[in-house]
């Protein structure tokens, strides 16, 4: 297994042949590049960013899960931090097996399994300002679940919303609560709360 | 006790910070620390209902309870790899 969170350019070609060995009928490689826009608004750069040290686990943990749940002889699993322009390679999955149809299914599952459970989030710098890219729903087992919920949601109602980091957390990037709002809505579909929270933060 | 707060993505934008030391009474929860954390930010009211919680790097529930010296994280939904949740569903 080859897995890695590096700051530097991902060699894709090199990896991918690299992990070819005689036993192997097929080699599926997943190259994930940065595109060009999000739903037509153009995008200059992604900055990517870790909890590095759980986020090469998760991933050291999913590449063995692959071997074992698709039988697939060999996975390499590599990921990109930092900032990225358009058209470079964030994440690389190559699938090394005697057979495609489990070098496609591991290929697969293994892009899918990262993308909800390893720590790991983008920002997206557009023309005209930046926001956190909305994130994929963390699977059941790996939210905080309904008691934390409960318990939270009382808390937001009272009073004592916002003075620590108002007063030194907010002043910095001009237009980001909008930003906020953005990710908020097209995630969790309460604008409602969310205009009511930064009320009463005294903005 | 004391617990070491790392904050990740818009959490990190909300703080100002990317971690903290936070006290917290003894037998304090995952939730606790949430509420606490909660009560103190403003804007990104979504995050803190899809967010999870990892205790010394391994995902945890609201009811774990911490103990002194702990690294807890707090991740709002992850977006790594490529494209976007929304892919195909503009109206989002």
């Amino acid at each position: 297994m080859r897995v890695e969170i590096t700051d530097e350019v991902i060699p894709s070609a090199e990896i991918a042949a690299e992990m070819k060995d005689g036993a192997d009928g097929a080699v599926c490689v997943f190259d994930g590049i940065v595109r060009d826009n999000t739903r037509g608004r153009k995008t200059l750069y992604l900055d990517y960013e870790a909890y590095r040290e759980m986020a090469l686990e998760k991933m050291r943990g999913l590449a063995g899960e692959a071997i074992e749940r698709f039988g697939v002889r060999d996975v390499a699993l590599v990921h990109r931090l930092g900032r990225l322009v358009v058209g470079e390679t964030s994440v690389l999955i190559v699938v090394a097996s005697a057979h495609r149809g489990a070098a496609f299914e591991a290929c697969r599952w293994l892009i899918d399994t990262l993308k909800k459970t390893v720590p790991i989030w983008k920002k997206e710098q557009f023309v005209d300002g930046a926001v956190w890219a909305d994130g994929e729903p963390f699977p059941e087992e790996q939210r905080v679940g309904e008691t934390a919920r409960q318990r939270v949601s009382e808390a937001g109602d009272s009073s004592e919303v916002g003075t620590l980091a108002g007063a030194d957390g907010l002043g910095e990037e001009s237009g980001r609560p909008s930003d906020d709002a953005h990710t908020s809505e097209a995630m969790y579909g309460a604008p409602g709360s969310v205009a009511k929270l930064e009320g009463g933060g005294g903005r | 006790m004391w617990v070491r707060v790392l904050y990740f993505g818009v959490l990190k934008d909300v703080f100002g910070r990317s971690g903290e030391d936070v006290e917290l009474a003894d037998e304090a929860s995952v939730a606790d620390l949430i509420a606490a954390c909660r009560g103190r930010a403003v804007g990104a009211a979504g995050v803190w209902d899809s967010m999870a919680v990892a205790v010394n790097q391994e995902y945890a529930r609201g009811v774990d309870v911490l103990k002194d010296g702990d690294e807890v994280a707090l991740l709002p939904p992850v977006s790594g790899g490529v494209e976007g949740r929304l892919e195909g569903h503009d109206a989002g």
